[in-house]
Parts: structure tokens; C-alpha cells; sequence
């Protein structure tokens, strides 16, 4: 019966679970132009973070801070040791950030096993709408996906820093010439999207199961986003995250699930061909 | 007289530093270029305190290759280059906090940031408290601007960009400034508004200034020296009363 509304429900939660995966490739890719390969594994970091610090007792919202707080730092500290020998060369960057993310994984591998870890859900029980009950969880999750965006956007339109690396991103060597040190801006533009990363891996860790190969699954999901979205907005981002995840969602109530995602990856790779710059991006003058 | 002084390769070599005025921007046998391949070859001139140079040259020469060479937008391949008896630094954004300000040819305006936004961002390194009266100082060289605060940087007149671009390197306080072909592509009657903004910059602010120009009726009316480029070397300068029709003929003249 009432099938449309619960599968638009289901939309929004996965829109927003896409949507926290997405954002942080989307920071780097859009300020810096390097494809993090390595992204799904500072989801799969946070995840481990946020699973260590409940392990030691701390509160879950806490953790999730912690998860950001970590990946963001050594998402910095890669970038000043690694990544910004290579930029401006697409390739060694695509090289570069693949090796990290290996390194990582063999790193969890070593230091939790491969043996899966589980992350308690931190609200349980759940939330009526009319009739339909859906998992209290899943709105925790839609509103931090909520506050997410609003940070960004706060962060990149209304200080300092953000006007700075929009700036970066319109004329690099204009903005040098202002004086604004832009190795310092990549340094904090690569940890910002590697936190965001780690955010969303604490977030979604009681979703799922943590373990250290669980980032690749991420990467494509981030990727079609970024493709479907463009890189030069978050609300295009938003909006891209729901429209893939809404399109599954209800797709899937009335066909297999498989056959739904099939039918959204033909979409993304007509938006692919049609508008590379993305469907929300303003066309270039 | 102009001068024109041979080194043992026969090449052309500049002036040592005028007796008159303290040296700002000190440039000795420098060269440079892109990738592997060099454009210039051993140049060596000096911008005085309070001093309009014009650095002109046909097209090709290098004459963007070397305003951007003292960016440090590409890399110094040999020679030194010294501003206020200090070292340049290497780094572009150390060389504006030292306070030099760069007008490129393409004007390079921060196409999605509103024109507010792009004369702000040259004092981004300014302290918040004096970036109000910063701005205010400047718009009064700018009137055009002015009443364009709030659009974006992309939709304004070739003029208004170029008005824009020499504000936003103004915003930052320098204390010598760079201007790439201000003129180029510009309607007349606006070349004339720039023209009246420069004499007012230079009688208000004392500022050096290298200008290259193109347009010579321009860079007459504002230089006091000019420096002539060819073949990525400097091959004459002098006052500018001392550009003659010889020297325009044999090194301007297409
Ligand atoms: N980005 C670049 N890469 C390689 N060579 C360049 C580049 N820009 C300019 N050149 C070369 O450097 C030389 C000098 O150019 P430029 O300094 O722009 O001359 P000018 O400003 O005097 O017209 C030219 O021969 C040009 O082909
Ligand atoms: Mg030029």
C-alpha cells in the first residue's frame, strides 16, 4: 500500500549517507583536483576510530568528532609528505593516493585483523511518521548529513579560509600573487576532506560492519556523486546524492534491487557523457 | 643619452644602479623561462624609488616572462634579483607579502567572486579592523567600481576588469607595482580614464612602477625611463626623452 512513501523515506536516509561519504572527495577534488583514491580508506580509518574510542568507553558523539578529528590529521600529514610533490600531475596523484590507500588497508590489517568489529547503535528503537516507523538512527543520520553541508558551505562562502580556497580554485597562481600561501591552503583543504571522510565512516560505522578492505565500496559511490553532481557546489552534491539514492530507492520498491542500480549507473555514465562538468554545475562561460 | 653597453658575448647588458633614488627592485643578469626552454638571457636593470619604468619590446620578447619572473611565477635559472637590498624570495605569496603587486595581461579577475570580493582578497592579509578604510581609499581611485560592489567580476567591461585588477594589487599596500599591458584591448576613451588613475596613483602614492606598454603614446606619457627588450634581452634604456624614432623604428616597429 503505502510503498511510495516508504521507499522515498529510505531514499533520504541513503541520500544522506551518500551524501557524508561524497563530500569530502568533493572538497578535494573541486579545491585541488586530485581524484582521492584513497578515500575509502579514511572512511574505513574513522570507522576504526569511532569503533577504538566507544571500545574505550567515550560517548558515540564524541567519537565521531574524534574519527574527524584524526583522519583530518593524517590526512594532513599525507598530503605534506606525499601528495603535494605530484600536483598538477594527474596521474602521479592518482599513483600516489592508490598507494595510501593500500597502505592503509594493510596497516588495519595489521593492526585489528581482518576479523569484522561492530559499533553499537548509539540510539536505538525508532520514530513514527503517521503510520510508518522508521529507525530513530537513520534521522541521527539525516541530520548530521544536514549539518555537514551547512558547515561546508558556511566554511567556503562566509570566512577567511573558504573565500581563500575558492579563490585558489578560480586563478591558483592570481591568488599566489595576493599573497595568499596556497601550500598551506592544500594542506588544510586535503585534511578538511579527509576528515569529512572519517566523519562519515564513524557515522555510518553502526550501519555496517567495520573491517579493513570495507573502503572500496565507498569510492565508486563517491565518484558517481562527484560525476553526477560537479565539483564546484555542495548543493550540487546534495542534490546529486539524493537524486541517485532516491531514483534506487524507488526504482527498487517496484524491480529487483540490482536492476535499480543498473538502471542508475546507465544514468550516470549518460550524465558522464553528455554533462562531464556535472548536472548541478553552472555551464562554464 | 641612451645607453647601450655590450658584454664580452656581445649581448646587451643593463645600467648599474642611478645615482638618484634609493634602489627598490634590483635585477642582475637574470634568466629564466618555462620548462626547459629559456626566454630570458642575463637581464639586468633597476626600478628607483618613486620611478615609472616602461618595459617595452615587440611581441615574444619576454617581457611578461619577466614580470613574472620577479613573481616568482617561474623560476630564477641564473642571476639575482634583489628588492629593497633584500633577496626575492622564492615563493610567489613571499614576494607580494614583500610587497610587490602584480597586474597580469590577462587581468586574471576572480571571475565567480563579486568585485567587492576581488578587492578584498588583496587584503586578506590585512588586520580586520584596517581593511574598511583600505578598501575606501582605494575606491576613490576607482569611482567605476564603486557603483559595481555587488556584481560579479565576470560580467564586468574589459575597462572595468582592468580598473578592478589594478585596484584588488593596490588593496595589498605594495610597495612596488607590476602592470602587464593595462591598455590592452581597451576602448580609448577608457585607456584615458586609466591613463588619469596612474597620475593620480603616482602623485598620491609615490609608487614605482614597471609598465609594460605597447601602446608607446601611453607609456611616454606616464614613464620616466624605459627599459627595450628584444630576443629575451634588454637592448636599450634610457629617459624617456631618449626614445627616439631610431630606436622605436629598429626595435618597436612591426
Ligand atoms: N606558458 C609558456 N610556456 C612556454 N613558453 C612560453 C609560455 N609563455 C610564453 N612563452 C614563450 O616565451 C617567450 C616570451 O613570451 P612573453 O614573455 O609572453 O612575451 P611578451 O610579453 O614580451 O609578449 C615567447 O617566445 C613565448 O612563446
Ligand atoms: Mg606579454
Amino acid at each position: 500500500m503505502a510503498i511510495l512513501p516508504i521507499q522515498l523515506m529510505n531514499g533520504l536516509f541513503a541520500a544522506s549517507v551518500l551524501l557524508l561519504v561524497s563530500i569530502g572527495m568533493v572538497v578535494i577534488f573541486g579545491n585541488m583536483n586530485v581524484v582521492n583514491l584513497a578515500h575509502g580508506e579514511f572512511i574505513m580509518a574513522g570507522a576504526y576510530t569511532a569503533w577504538g574510542l566507544c571500545e574505550l568507553g567515550l560517548p558515540f558523539s564524541l567519537s565521531v568528532i574524534g574519527a574527524f578529528a584524526l583522519t583530518a590529521i593524517l590526512g594532513a600529514l599525507c598530503e605534506r609528505l606525499v601528495i603535494k610533490r605530484f600536483y598538477a600531475r594527474l596521474e602521479e596523484t592518482l599513483l600516489a593516493t592508490y598507494a595510501i590507500s593500500v597502505i592503509m588497508t594493510q596497516i588495519a590489517r595489521l593492526l585489528f585483523s581482518s576479523m569484522k568489529k561492530l559499533v553499537p547503535l548509539p540510539v536505538s528503537g525508532g520514530l513514527s511518521i503517521g503510520s510508518l516507523v522508521f529507525p530513530a538512527y537513520n534521522f541521527v543520520v539525516i541530520a548530521v548529513a544536514v549539518f555537514v553541508v551547512l558547515f561546508v558551505c558556511v566554511l567556503f562562502y562566509k570566512t577567511g579560509l573558504g573565500k581563500k580556497i575558492r579563490a585558489i580554485r578560480q586563478n591558483r597562481q592570481m591568488a599566489q600573487c595576493l599573497g595568499i600561501n596556497t601550500a598551506v591552503t592544500d594542506t588544510i583543504s586535503f585534511g578538511l576532506g579527509c576528515g569529512l571522510a572519517g566523519l562519515a565512516g564513524a557515522i555510518i560505522a553502526p550501519l555496517k560492519i567495520v573491517y579493513p578492505a570495507m573502503g572500496s565500496a565507498y569510492l565508486m559511490d563517491s565518484f558517481s556523486t562527484v560525476v553526477v553532481g560537479g565539483v564546484d557546489s555542495f548543493v550540487g552534491t546534495a542534490m546529486a546524492s539524493g537524486l541517485i539514492s532516491e531514483s534506487t530507492s524507488v526504482l527498487g520498491g517496484f524491480m529487483s534491487e540490482i536492476y535499480a542500480q543498473i538502471i542508475v549507473l546507465i544514468g550516470i555514465i549518460l550524465v558522464l557523457r553528455f554533462r562531464p562538468n556535472g548536472l548541478f554545475s553552472k555551464e562554464k562561460r | 643619452m641612451a645607453t647601450v653597453m655590450k658584454n664580452a658575448d656581445g649581448a646587451a647588458v643593463g645600467t648599474a644602479v642611478s645615482k638618484t633614488g634609493r634602489p627598490v627592485l634590483v635585477a642582475t643578469d637574470v634568466s629564466s623561462g618555462y620548462g626547459s626552454g629559456r626566454v630570458l638571457q642575463g637581464v639586468s636593470f633597476h626600478v628607483s624609488a618613486g620611478e615609472i619604468v616602461a618595459l617595452i619590446g615587440r611581441n615574444g620578447v619576454g617581457k611578461t616572462t619577466l614580470l613574472r619572473t620577479v613573481m616568482a611565477l617561474n623560476r630564477l635559472d641564473d642571476g639575482e634579483i634583489s628588492l629593497f637590498g633584500l633577496p626575492l624570495p622564492k615563493a610567489t605569496h613571499a614576494v607580494s607579502e614583500a610587497g610587490i603587486a602584480y597586474v597580469p595581461q590577462g587581468r586574471d579577475i576572480f571571475s565567480e567572486f563579486t568585485v567587492r570580493e576581488n578587492l578584498l582578497m588583496g587584503a586578506h592579509a590585512s588586520k580586520k579592523k584596517e581593511i574598511p578604510a583600505i578598501l575606501e581609499r582605494i575606491l576613490t581611485y576607482f569611482p567605476a567600481l564603486r557603483s559595481h560592489l555587488n556584481r560579479c567580476g565576470g560580467v564586468l567591461s574589459g575597462g572595468q576588469q582592468q580598473q578592478l585588477a589594478i585596484g584588488r594589487a593596490l588593496m595589498t599596500t605594495p610597495r612596488l607595482l607590476l602592470l602587464d599591458e593595462p591598455t590592452e584591448g581597451i576602448q580609448p576613451n577608457i585607456v584615458s580614464q586609466i591613463a588619469e588613475i596612474l597620475d593620480r596613483i603616482r602623485a598620491e602614492m609615490k609608487l614605482p612602477i614597471i609598465i609594460v606598454e605597447q601602446n608607446l603614446k601611453f607609456a611616454m606619457r606616464h614613464a620616466d625611463r624605459f627599459l627595450c627588450m628584444q630576443k629575451g634581452r634588454i637592448v636599450v634604456q634610457g629617459k624617456i626623452d631618449e626614445l627616439t624614432d631610431a630606436i622605436i623604428g629598429k626595435y618597436l616597429k612591426v
